[in-house]
């Protein structure tokens, strides 16, 4: 007797649910106003709870992506990095090679103006002491090179050939204390000897110019040919100050090199001073 | 074999000299000598005849690589070798104070001789800049100077404490 009781109700339930289920369609589908208002009651009370799980299920959704993107990128980086840096590799390897490119066009281009055959030269030493000022190329006499050849480059007299080797010479450079080299001024033709600092510094005086003569700062000195070893004409440097104040003779000429000798990279080589064809 | 430990010395010395103290200059406009400290690390630690006998070698190398009057830098580093040899039984080594000291004054001395040379030879003015410039090479020789008998000492002691030898002068 319980049994049936309980069967029938089971079957009212079911029954119950069908019908209201197929009710609730029925309505959804002709009437939909009428179950709006549930409907909106319903996303009312969920949708905040939505939202709340949704954050941290969507923090973890990213936090996974980002761990699954990072070796990726990790060695994108990477190849990018290495691909910049051979990109600057070359980059600085152009530049020195346009660098290279000017200087040689300079020395051509001096070259091309002077009337006697050079040969050209890198520096591939400097002195190693503080107190000779000497430079070392390579040339040597298989090349052409013998001793007391004068050394210069574009911008002006740079020093003579001492020692030969078969492939590379030494230099003696002008701002030596041993270099002296016969020279003038470039406007009144006063003679003198220019005579390198024995201080150290790159710079030099020029000497036996009588107190009468007329010396100017700034008054350009070349070389005057004579003493056998530097051609005619050649810039030597500048005139930076002038001391009248000794009672000797002469006065004395402090001289700037016309050549910066601390950026000395190819040189110039007079091998015949004899006017070329 | 002590040949071969010698020219091993005078290289690394002298590429030191050529790369390290060439970068020196470009910031105080002078360079460190490097083999006047090799000389007086030598004399010091091995006697008189050592210094006046690698002074002459060493100095002849750098006459003949730098250029210089052959025979400036063999005077120089010939000289201070024997004098900083006599010190030998007193210091041993240069210590702190002989760093200070012997260093400035050798220097100096060494200064003194290529000038003095150059007046002599060529009549070439000394100008007061050379003062500055002195006092800029002194400084930095006495900075140098440590790791310079640095390197002399482990020399040494491969070269003559191993072989017990007795080259140029007494071993102590």
């Amino acid at each position: 007797m319980r049994q049936l009781g309980e069967r029938r109700w089971d079957l009212l339930l079911v029954s119950g649910l069908i019908v209201f289920s197929l009710a609730l369609m029925t309505l959804q589908v002709r009437h939909h106003g009428l179950t709006a208002p549930i409907e909106r009651f319903v996303i009312t009370i969920v949708g905040p709870l939505q939202s709340l799980i949704h954050e941290p299920i969507s923090a973890i959704r990213r936090l996974n992506f980002r761990l699954a993107s990072m070796k990726s990128l990790w060695d994108e980086n990477r190849s990018l990095k290495d691909e910049l840096q051979r990109l600057r590799a070359a980059e600085t390897a152009y530049q020195e090679l346009q660098l290279k490119n000017d200087r040689l066009r300079r020395l051509l281009s001096f070259k091309e103006q002077l009337s006697f055959a050079t040969l050209t030269a890198s520096v591939i030493a400097r002195d190693t002491t503080n107190w000779s000022k000497t430079i070392t190329i390579d040339a040597g006499s298989e090349s052409g090179v013998r001793e007391e050849l004068p050394v210069l480059n574009h911008e002006g007299i740079l020093g003579h050939v001492i020692r030969v080797a078969p492939y590379h010479a030494q230099v003696l450079l002008i701002t030596d204390a041993r270099g002296s080299v016969d020279a003038m001024m470039q406007r009144t033709r006063t003679g003198g000897v220019f005579i390198g600092s024995s201080n150290g510094r790159n710079a030099g005086v020029l000497r036996y110019v009588h107190h009468e003569e007329d010396v100017r700062v700034n008054d350009r000195v070349v070389s005057s040919g004579y003493g056998g070893i530097y051609p005619k004409g050649i810039l030597l440097g500048v005139v930076k100050s002038v001391d009248r104040s000794g009672s000797g003779l002469f006065q004395t000429v402090h001289v700037e090199p016309a050549a910066d000798f601390s950026r000395l990279e190819e040189v110039l080589v007079v091998v015949d001073q004899r006017p070329s064809p | 074999m002590i040949v071969l430990y010698v020219l091993c010395l005078i290289v690394v010395i002298l590429i030191l000299q050529t790369t390290l103290a060439e970068f020196v200059v470009e910031l105080a406009g002078a360079k460190p000598d490097l083999i006047l400290l090799v000389v007086l690390s030598l004399g010091l630690s091995r006697g008189k005849r050592a210094g006046i006998g690698y002074g002459w070698l060493l100095g002849l190398i750098q006459d003949i690589l730098s250029g210089s009057l052959l025979g400036q830098n063999v005077l120089s580093k010939g000289i201070i070798g024997y004098l900083t040899g006599i010190l030998h039984r007193n210091l041993g080594d240069l210590t702190m104070i002989s760093h200070l000291v012997i260093v400035p004054l050798a220097t100096l001395f060494d200064a003194a001789i290529h000038l003095g040379t150059v007046f002599l030879l060529y009549g070439a003015p000394i100008g007061k800049q050379v003062l500055i410039t002195v006092g800029i090479i002194m400084l930095l020789n006495t900075i140098a100077s440590p790791l310079v008998s640095w390197l002399v000492r482990i020399f040494a002691r491969r070269i003559w404490d191993r072989q017990g030898v007795v080259s140029f002068g007494r071993l102590r």
